[in-house]
C-alpha cells in the first residue's frame, strides 16, 4: 500500500486505482469498502492491494454533513467516516425508478457513519429533517431500561447511494430487513441481511443538538416536517409537571376551603318576613334591627317569595346602625310554569341568595325595597316575603373558578398531546 | 520473565508470559521459538498493515478485577475484514484474548484443552454443520451461532502462546448470548483446536493504561 501514513492515528492517503484520485482513509484496519469522492468507484480496502469493486465516473453527491467532519456525542468526539442513501417501502428495484415514484410512498432517509477509535461506530440518521443516533448493541445491556417497546414498522430497506468508507461490504442496491420499534425518545431497529442479524438502538436527537454537535448553524440543517415515529412528544413531556402544579394548587386550595368550611357556622342570625298585597303595595320594608357578633366575616341573605308565573325582586341595603354605612345587594326571583304538548315546564327560581363579605360585628338593619309584575296589574293578592339572614357562610364559589381555571391547559396539553400520538401513528403499518 | 537475544539479529527480547510458545521479534520480524535449552529462529513474519486500534503491545488493563498486560496480537483475516486478537498475559496464567473487531470489544478466555470438544460443546465437531441461529451449549451456557467464517492469520507482532501459520485457512463459528456472552469455536477435524469463552465489554470497562497514542484523538 502506497502512501502510508506512519503516524499512528492520522488518515491514510491512498490512491484510486480507477482514476488515480486521493482516498482519504479514516478507519484503517476497520474499513473494508470505501467510494473514491472524484470517479465513485467503488474499492476494496481490506487488504493492502487495492481492488475496484465497481467501477464508476460519476462524480461524488455533497451529503449536507461533509466527511470529515467531526461532532461531539455521548460526550466524545466522533468523525464522520461514510454516508448512505436509503428508502424503504419502495417496489422491487426491476421496476423502472420512474415508475416507483408513481406508483408507491416511498420513505428515505440519510446515514452518516461516525467513528471514533476507542468506541467503534455510531450512526446518524436524518429523515424529514428528524435526526437519530444509532448504536448498533450486542447483547441487552446498552438498552434503554424499564421501557416497553412498540412495534411499529417493517419493511425491505434498499442502498441508493454511498460515499465514504464502511467496515462492511457495502454497496448501491443493498437490501435488508429491517423492523423498528418505538419507545420515544428510542427506536429499536433490527436489521437482518442474509444470516446477519444486528441490533441497533436509536436515540431522537433535537435539530439543534446535531446542530450544537457539529458546531454549525441550525439554519443549515432541513426544516423538521411531521412527527418522527419515536420523536417524544412536547405535551406529553409538559403535561406530568403541569398536572402537578394544577393539582398542588388544587389540593391547597381545597385544605383552604375546608378549613374555612369548618371554621364557619354559617348560623342563621335573624329571619324577616312579610306580606305585601300587590293592590296598594307597602313595596318598602325595614326591619327591626340586629345584632352581628364574631368580629369580621361575610353575611349572607337568602330570599324566597311566592311566585305564579312572576317575576319579583328585593333590592337589600344593609345598614350599620351606627356608622349609617351601607351596603346593597338585589336578590331577584322568578318562576314560570305551564304545560305545552302535554308536557309540564317550568322555568326560573322563586329563591335568591347574596352574600356581603366582610362584615364587622355591630348592629344592622335591612332595608327591602320590593317589586314585582303582580305590584303593576291592580290585581287583588299578596307577595309574602321571607328573608334569612345568614352569618360567616362558607363560599365555594372561589374554588370552583380555581378549578375552573386550572383545568383548561392540561386539558389543552392533553389534546395536543393526543393529536401529536395520532399523527405520529399514522406513519405505522 | 525470560529473556532471550533474537538469533538472527541479536536484538534483545522477551517472555513475559510463561505460557507463550513463540515470538516475533520486534527488530527484524523473525519469528523466535521457545525451547528448553534456548530460542530458535523459524522464518519472518510479515508486516502488520496499519490500523486505528487504540491498543498496542504493553497497554495493561483490569477485567472483572483481573489485571492484564498485552504482549502479543495476531491480526486476522476474512472474506470481509480483518480484526485483531490481543494475547493478554494474567496473573491467573490463562490464556486470555481481547479481541477487537468493528468497533467492539471482546474478552474471552480459551477453554482449557479438552481431547474431545464435547467436552465443553454440545455437538460433534467431526460432524456438526452449524447453522446461524442454531442454539449450541458452551461451557455451561446457551449460546447462538452467529457467524460462520473462513478466518487467516495474515500477521502478528510480540508474544504468542500458538504458532499459527500465516495464510493457512481455518473455520470460526462465533456465538452469542442475548446478554452480551461471547464465544468462539475453531474446529479442527475431530476435535475443537480452540473453544473461547467471554463477553463483549467496551473501552471503558477496560481500564487500559498506556494505550497506544493515536494522533488527533
Amino acid at each position: 500500500m502506497a502512501g502510508f501514513s506512519v503516524t499512528p492515528g492520522r488518515p491514510i492517503l491512498l490512491n484510486c486505482p480507477a482514476c488515480g484520485g486521493s482516498i482519504t482513509l479514516r478507519a484503517a484496519g476497520h474499513s473494508v469498502t470505501a467510494v473514491c469522492a472524484y470517479c465513485g468507484s467503488l474499492l476494496d480496502v481490506n487488504r493492502p492491494e487495492l481492488r475496484i469493486i465497481e467501477q464508476s465516473h460519476e462524480a461524488a453527491r455533497r451529503p449536507l454533513i461533509t466527511i470529515g467532519l467531526r461532532a461531539r456525542f455521548e460526550d466524545q468526539p466522533w468523525e464522520v467516516i461514510g454516508y448512505q442513501e436509503k428508502s424503504i417501502g419502495g417496489l422491487a428495484t426491476e421496476v423502472p425508478l420512474m415508475l416507483q415514484t408513481f406508483l408507491s410512498q416511498k420513505d428515505s432517509w440519510q446515514e452518516y457513519l461516525l467513528f471514533n477509535p476507542y468506541h467503534g461506530f455510531r450512526f446518524l440518521s436524518q429523515a424529514d429533517g428528524h435526526w437519530t443516533l444509532h448504536r448498533v448493541v450486542k447483547g441487552a445491556k446498552h438498552l434503554p431500561k424499564n421501557q416497553i417497546f412498540q412495534r411499529f414498522s417493517a419493511g425491505m430497506a434498499t442502498v441508493d447511494y454511498v460515499l465514504g468508507e464502511f467496515y462492511w461490504r457495502v454497496k448501491k442496491g443493498d437490501r435488508a430487513q429491517i423492523s423498528d420499534s418505538i419507545a420515544p425518545p428510542y427506536v429499536l431497529s433490527v436489521e437482518k441481511t442474509g444470516d446477519e442479524i444486528n441490533t441497533a438502538i436509536g436515540t431522537y436527537l433535537a435539530a439543534t443538538e446535531v446542530a450544537a454537535a457539529f458546531g454549525m448553524d441550525r439554519n443549515r440543517l432541513p426544516k423538521t416536517r411531521g412527527v418522527a415515529p419515536h420523536q417524544p412528544s412536547p405535551f406529553a413531556a409538559r403535561l406530568p409537571g403541569i398536572l402537578r402544579i394544577a393539582l398542588a394548587a388544587l389540593a391547597i386550595a381545597t385544605a383552604i376551603q375546608l378549613l374555612q368550611a369548618f371554621g364557619s357556622d354559617g348560623k342563621v342570625i335573624h329571619t324577616e318576613s312579610f306580606d305585601i298585597a300587590t293592590e296598594t303595595p307597602e313595596l318598602t320594608h325595614v326591619s327591626p334591627p340586629f345584632g352581628v357578633a364574631g368580629g369580621s366575616a361575610n353575611l349572607c341573605l337568602a330570599s324566597q317569595v311566592n311566585l305564579d308565573n312572576d317575576w319579583a325582586e328585593l333590592e337589600a341595603s344593609l345598614v350599620n346602625e351606627a356608622t349609617g354605612e351601607t351596603r346593597t345587594a338585589t336578590l331577584g326571583m322568578e318562576y314560570y310554569s305551564g304545560i305545552e304538548d302535554d308536557e309540564r315546564w317550568s322555568e326560573g327560581n322563586p329563591r335568591a341568595s347574596a352574600c356581603f363579605p366582610a362584615v364587622s360585628q355591630g348592629m344592622y338593619r335591612l332595608v327591602l325595597e320590593a317589586d314585582g309584575g303582580a305590584f303593576h296589574t291592580g290585581q287583588p293578592g299578596s307577595r309574602f316575603f321571607m328573608v334569612e339572614v345568614k352569618r360567616d357562610v362558607p363560599i365555594w364559589s372561589n374554588w370552583t373558578a380555581l378549578l375552573l381555571a386550572l383545568l383548561p391547559y392540561p386539558g389543552y396539553l392533553w389534546l395536543r398531546h393526543r393529536g401529536f400520538e395520532s399523527a405520529r401513528w399514522s406513519g405505522a403499518e | 520473565m525470560r529473556e532471550f537475544a533474537c538469533p538472527a539479529c541479536g536484538a534483545p527480547g522477551t517472555f513475559q508470559s510463561g505460557i507463550s510458545v513463540y515470538a516475533v521479534c520486534a527488530y527484524c520480524r523473525s519469528m523466535v521459538l521457545r525451547r528448553d535449552a534456548g530460542v530458535e529462529a523459524f522464518g519472518k513474519m510479515a508486516v502488520l498493515p496499519p490500523d486505528m486500534s487504540p491498543l498496542q503491545i504493553g497497554s495493561r488493563g483490569v477485567f472483572e478485577g483481573l489485571s492484564f498486560a498485552l504482549v502479543g496480537r495476531h491480526k486476522i483475516g476474512w472474506s470481509d475484514g480483518t480484526w485483531n486478537e490481543w494475547f493478554m498475559a494474567t496473573d491467573d496464567g490463562r490464556k486470555g484474548w481481547l479481541a477487537e473487531a468493528q468497533g467492539f470489544f471482546a474478552v474471552c478466555f480459551e477453554l482449557p484443552w479438552v481431547s474431545d470438544g464435547r467436552t465443553a460443546v454440545n455437538r460433534d465437531l467431526g460432524h456438526w454443520k452449524p447453522v446461524p441461529g442454531e442454539q449450541v451449549n458452551v461451557g455451561l451456557r446457551l449460546f447462538t451461532v452467529v457467524d460462520l467464517k473462513e478466518a487467516m492469520v495474515l500477521g502478528g507482532e510480540g508474544e504468542l502462546p500458538a504458532v499459527t501459520p500465516c495464510g493457512k485457512k481455518y473455520r470460526v463459528i462465533d456465538l452469542e448470548t442475548s446478554d452480551g456472552g461471547f464465544a468462539s469455536i475453531e474446529p479442527a477435524g475431530q476435535q475443537a483446536r480452540r473453544v473461547y469463552l467471554g463477553r463483549y465489554t467496551e473501552w471503558g470497562e477496560l481500564h487500559i493504561e498506556n494505550p497506544r497514542s493515536l494522533e488527533g484523538w
